[in-house]
């Protein structure tokens, strides 16, 4: 066993006790980057966190994440280490200011080794559209890990760091962590400082992350959180003292889903572990309802959402012209429409563009009605009737996905025309600005599938109990990889 | 709405400040067919159109005018440590503005 295959609060508590030492750890975080083979890291700075790994001699208990490594997803903007967003648009920029997630971990002690892979701009769920090419899953790699969270998602799974940094717009850290068999979390739209966050859909895009155990996503949500004058969109609300709703009773136990969406899903396995998991609640206290959710509106998740974030995104990525940042285009532009075109078109790839186009003709003047604000209204019902939903239910708990990890040459990246909501219903708590938390379930041949809780605006603390609750049941703590436990 | 041709594509994408190849007009075109019909679903909806839009999640967003308080900014030095291309103490950009 290497101390790096702890959760945050076992290494912390070997820090503590001068077990292992921050040096010590870094080091063999060092090693496993180098013998990775899943495509995940962009930008590294390791000499830098080794320096700074041999700062730390001594760890204090309130220290929780002094001396541990951690990285970040790369469209976090991280002073001195080029920051791309998997993008050729973005090759070469190395920002001068840490995003304030950023900052928050460093003052916290935790180390940052570097970057990781994303699918291009954050735009995208299976991470095979980043710029470096694909990343694959550590428990099998001809298999996605999902996206856009890709790197940062394969890197605690196989045990590189206990945590990392993801960013959530669709479902970008929660269904990799299904894939992944750990835990990934999105707190409210607005629970979190976005500031040095690319955007993608601002009015979806969460900072998120990954980590091994409930408790340790409950401790990084309190030093995440709060306000912060650099993002006007960052809540005033108090920051509770999340770890502490762990371990007490809970006095929100009802529990809801929607049928339409397990009917969806084929694999036998899967639909097992989630009922058994049901029945397993239900002798914790929890009651399990049926919601019946308007399947017009679950087909609407797919197209509402693309629509909205595409348009979004048109708009947020004008600045990507080779002019302040990025890719340094011909010198033979001799204009500047012809200098930023020449930028533009090199710098993103077909996926991008037909992106960028779709969210274009979308808000165009005489289609603005009909495509943009008809999806912002269907939104509105969305959340509307997730609302009516919270008036009888505390949680929405349902499966990630309708399989374990696909095989890389099966999946695809265009649009189709069926809906699909049972790919797409983890959205919902970003079109509501929900918070939501995966949990590790169980394995089928080996391979990770997980479950998802979504509860009321502001409520982290009880949907991270009710994770704790559902922790206890499968016992899925610490499982990577290489050491993977069974689940339920 | 406008109808979906390749002219318009190739519209949007000027309009966007990039060049489109003949193989991403079409595949464009062919995702488009893809979403229209999926944009189709929603007109199942009731009361789609009277329905109000939803631009944000939180509707209680705070706006607060901070105080002014003076922050220190990044050293000019650490600065042109980080940009590819420098002349003296500042910042070479490339020239843009041309016979437009």
């Amino acid at each position: 066993m290497s101390y790096l295959d702890l959760t945050i609060q076992q290494m912390h508590q070997a820090l503590v006790e001068g077990l292992v030492t921050s040096e010590q750890l870094v080091k063999e975080a060092i090693l496993r980057i180098k013998n990775d083979k899943t495509n995940s890291f962009e930008a590294l700075a390791l000499d830098q966190a080794l320096e700074e790994a041999k700062k730390v001699t001594s760890v204090g208990e309130e220290e929780i994440l002094k001396g541990i490594p951690f990285l970040a997803k790369d469209n976090y903007s991280t002073k001195g280490i080029e920051t791309t967003a998997s993008s050729d648009v973005l090759s070469g920029y190395v920002p001068i200011f840490d995003a304030e997630v950023i900052t928050r971990l460093k003052n916290a002690g935790a180390i940052l080794l570097g970057k990781t892979t994303l699918d291009e701009l954050a735009m995208g769920g299976t991470g095979t559209t980043g710029h470096k090419g694909v990343t694959t899953n550590p428990y099998d790699n001809s298999r996605i890990i999902g996206g856009s969270s890709c790197g940062s998602c394969a890197s605690v799974a196989s045990g590189i760091v206990p945590f990392s940094l993801g960013s959530d717009t669709g479902d970008s850290v929660r269904k990799p962590a299904s894939y992944g068999g750990i835990y990934g979390f999105k707190p409210t739209w607005g629970r979190i400082s976005r500031f040095g966050l690319f955007p993608f859909a601002c009015s979806l895009d969460t900072v998120a992350y990954f980590a091994r155990s409930v408790y340790d996503i409950a401790v990084l949500t309190e030093i995440l959180a709060g306000h912060d004058d650099k993002d006007m969109s960052s809540s005033y609300k108090e920051v509770e003292n999340y770890s502490s709703y762990l371990r007490r009773e809970n006095d929100k136990k009802k529990i809801g889903y929607f049928k339409p969406i397990l009917d969806a899903i084929d694999d036998e396995k899967i639909k097992n572990s989630y009922f058994k998991l049901l029945d397993e609640l239900k002798n914790k206290g929890y009651e399990v309802n049926q919601y019946d959710f308007p399947e017009e509106l679950l087909d609407a998740l797919y197209p509402v959402y693309m629509i909205i974030s595409c348009s979004e995104a048109t708009s947020n990525d004008a600045n990507l012209d080779g002019v302040k940042f990025g890719l340094k285009p011909s010198e033979e532009a001799k204009t500047w429409s012809e200098y930023m075109s020449d930028a533009r078109t090199r710098g993103f790839s077909s996926l991008i563009k037909r992106r960028f186009i779709i969210g274009s003709f979308s808000l165009l003047a005489e289609n603005q009605e009909e495509l943009f604000r008809r999806a912002q209204k269907a939104r509105n019902l969305i959340v509307e009737e997730m609302n009516k939903f919270f008036l009888e239910n505390d949680y929405l708990i349902l499966p990630c996905a309708k399989s374990v990890p696909p095989k890389v040459e099966d999946v695809t990246n265009k649009w189709s025309k069926k809906p699909d909501f049972i790919d797409n219903h983890l959205g919902i708590a970003n079109l509501g600005g929900f918070p939501s938390l995966t949990c590790p379930l169980g394995y089928e041949n080996g391979l990770p599938y997980g479950v998802n809780i979504t509860g009321r605006q502001y409520q982290e603390g009880y949907v991270l109990k009710c994770g704790q609750d559902i922790e206890d049941v499968t016992k899925l703590v610490n499982s990577l990889c290489f050491n993977h436990k069974e689940g339920i | 709405m406008i109808k979906v041709t390749k002219e318009v594509i190739t519209t949007c994408a000027e309009n966007l400040l990039f060049k489109i190849s003949d193989q991403e007009r079409d595949e464009t075109l062919e995702e488009f067919d893809a979403i229209l019909t999926q944009m189709d679903f929603l007109s199942k909806i009731k009361n789609i159109d009277s329905s109000k839009s939803m631009t944000f999640p939180v509707s209680e967003i705070q706006y607060e005018l901070r105080d002014d308080n003076p922050v220190e900014p990044v050293p000019a030095k650490v600065e042109l440590e980080m940009v590819p291309s420098k002349l003296g103490n500042q910042v070479k950009i490339p020239k843009v503005i041309g016979g437009e």
